[in-house]
């Protein structure tokens, strides 16, 4: 358990065991990004999502989003990544991030980057299916 | 040469298939399999602007030399849905970089 994290499941995400991930004795803070489905889009309710992924590829670009931040924050301890695809229900977590470090500023600055940054690199498109119609957006459409 | 193209998200919908594979001249470019890929399916031509490419894992230009069996794939773009919400989510994106 002493490896940083970076993986695409089809399973549902669990804050605890991300957390656990990233346990350090030499962390002072852990710092968890969830990113939920939400109930809408421009005001038009959302029934569900379904999350598709160039699985192999988007590995890739989480574990170079953890080298980069590796590089940036050396304060930081551990990072995990974990991306959910298939078929997701509102309020489910479609991503996690944790990080943790000796102190709190480098947790937050580097789960921030790794967020953005994962959005802009990792190949992960997800279809929101409405009452009437469905439509494909990339992730920074979300 | 053989090239293998591999179709995501509304790609692989739009065209009801997964992957292509193609015959293009030696030495082709990734803008020559992609316009290989659109005379098949032409429903595709109107994504060319938002399309991201890659080869293996990494992310290439329309101007990259492909190798035999190079594995090509084609993403689709990163925002919006019909064409004209697509192109203003994508700018919005863009700018927001």
């Amino acid at each position: 358990m002493n490896e940083d994290v970076f993986a695409v499941v089809d399973r549902p995400l669990s804050p605890d065991e991300i957390a656990a991930r990233v346990d350090d004795p030499g962390a002072g803070g852990v710092v968890i990004f969830s990113g939920v489905v939400r109930n809408q889009t421009d005001g038009r309710p959302v029934k569900f999502l379904e999350y598709e992924a160039h699985a192999a590829m988007a590995e890739t670009k989480l574990r170079e989003i953890g080298a980069a931040i590796r590089g940036r924050w050396p304060g930081v301890k551990r990072v995990a990544m974990l991306h959910r695809i298939g078929r997701l229900e509102i309020g489910e977590s479609s991503v996690l991030i944790a990080v943790s470090a000796a102190h709190r500023g480098d947790a937050f600055e580097a789960c921030r980057y790794a967020i953005d940054t994962l959005k802009r690199t990792v190949p992960v498109w997800k279809k929101e299916h409405f009452e009437d119609g469905e439509i494909w957006v990339g992730l920074q459409g979300g | 040469m053989r090239v293998r193209v591999h179709l995501f998200a509304r790609y692989r919908e739009a065209t009801g298939q997964g992957q292509v594979d193609l015959e293009i001249p030696e030495g082709g470019t990734v803008e020559a399999a992609w316009s290989a890929v659109v005379e098949r399916h032409p429903q595709l031509a109107e994504y060319r602007p938002f399309t991201l490419f890659a080869v293996g894992h990494d992310y290439v230009e329309p101007d990259h030399h492909l190798k035999p069996d190079d594995e090509l794939c084609l993403f689709p773009p990163v925002s919006g849905g019909s064409g004209a919400r697509s192109r203003r989510a994508t700018a919005l994106g863009e700018a927001s970089l």
